[in-house]
C-alpha cells in the first residue's frame, strides 16, 4: 500500500489556550467557558528576569478572588525553567477553569511576578 | 501502610515512593526523603478511586508543617484535586523542585485549616522523585 500522510487532524476537539502576559495581576476566569479536563500544562519561565512562582488553579466558573478563591491545583514553577505537565487521565474540572499565579504558595494572594513568557494548556 | 521508598538503579539515581494509606496525617519529609534534603519529583500518581468525594493531595515545600500555619511554608506548594473514584497521573519531565525536601497529606478539605478532613477511606500514592 502506498502511504499517506495529513498535515492536521480533521476532528480535533482538543482547545489550546495561550497566554504570553500573566503576572498574576489580574485572575483569569473560566478561560474556556466550560467543565472539562485538563491534559496538559507548559510554562515558559525564562524571559526577562524570571521568578519561582506559584501557578493556581480554580474549578469554577466564577470570578476568581486571589487570596479568597480557593486552588483546586498549584504547581510550583521554579525561575528560570521551561515546565511541561502532563495528565494522562486529564484533571476535572466540574464547573470550568480559571487560573493565576503569584510569588506565594497556598491560597495567599502573595505578590505579582514578573510576565511569564509563555502558559499552554490543552483542555477538552 | 507508612511510605515505603525503593531506591531506582544508580544510573538513575532516583526513588520510589509507595505508600497505600495517605490520610490527613502529614507524612514529613523525614520519612519521605531525609529531613532538608533537595528534591525533583518527576511522577505522581495518586489514587482516589476508593473514595465517592473529591480528595486533595497537598505537597509542602517544608519538612513538617503546620497544618493551619501562618507562614509561607505552611502553605502547600502542590495541590492536586483527585476527583470522587478517580485516580489521578502527573508527568513532569523538568520536575518540580523543592529545596528543602517535601512532605504530604491527603484531605478532603480544600482550604488550608488547622484540622484538615481525612478522606473517608485512605488513598494510595506513588511519586518518583530524586534527592541531593
Amino acid at each position: 500500500m502506498a502511504f499517506s500522510q495529513n498535515n492536521q487532524f480533521t476532528s480535533v476537539d482538543f482547545r489550546y489556550f495561550r497566554d504570553t502576559a500573566l503576572t498574576g495581576a489580574t485572575s483569569r476566569s473560566n478561560v474556556f467557558g466550560a467543565s472539562g479536563k485538563l491534559y496538559s500544562i507548559f510554562v515558559n519561565n525564562t524571559a526577562g528576569t524570571p521568578a519561582t512562582g506559584y501557578l493556581k488553579l480554580y474549578d469554577t466558573n466564577l470570578a476568581v478572588t486571589e487570596g479568597t478563591t480557593v486552588p483546586s491545583f498549584i504547581f510550583k514553577i521554579s525561575s528560570g525553567v521551561i515546565e511541561n505537565f502532563t495528565f494522562p487521565d486529564g484533571l476535572t474540572f466540574s464547573s470550568g477553569l480559571g487560573y493565576t499565579i503569584s510569588d506565594s504558595p497556598g491560597t495567599n494572594a502573595g505578590a505579582t511576578i514578573n510576565a511569564i513568557g509563555n502558559l499552554i494548556l490543552t483542555f477538552k | 501502610m507508612a511510605a515505603a521508598i525503593t531506591q531506582l538503579v544508580d544510573a538513575l539515581g532516583g526513588f520510589v515512593l509507595s505508600d497505600t494509606a495517605v490520610t490527613n496525617t502529614v507524612v514529613a519529609n523525614a520519612t519521605v526523603g531525609g529531613a532538608g534534603a533537595t528534591t525533583n519529583i518527576f511522577h505522581i500518581e495518586f489514587d482516589n478511586t476508593a473514595n465517592a468525594a473529591v480528595t486533595y493531595l497537598k505537597i509542602y515545600e517544608n519538612v513538617n508543617p503546620t497544618m493551619g500555619g501562618t507562614a509561607a511554608t505552611d502553605e502547600p506548594s502542590f495541590v492536586l484535586a483527585a476527583a470522587a473514584s478517580t485516580k489521578e497521573y502527573v508527568s513532569v519531565p523538568s520536575a518540580i523542585a523543592h529545596s528543602t525536601g517535601f512532605s504530604y497529606i491527603a484531605t478532603t478539605t480544600q482550604a488550608e485549616a488547622g484540622s484538615p478532613s481525612a478522606p473517608a477511606s485512605a488513598c494510595s500514592l506513588a511519586m518518583i522523585y530524586t534527592k541531593a
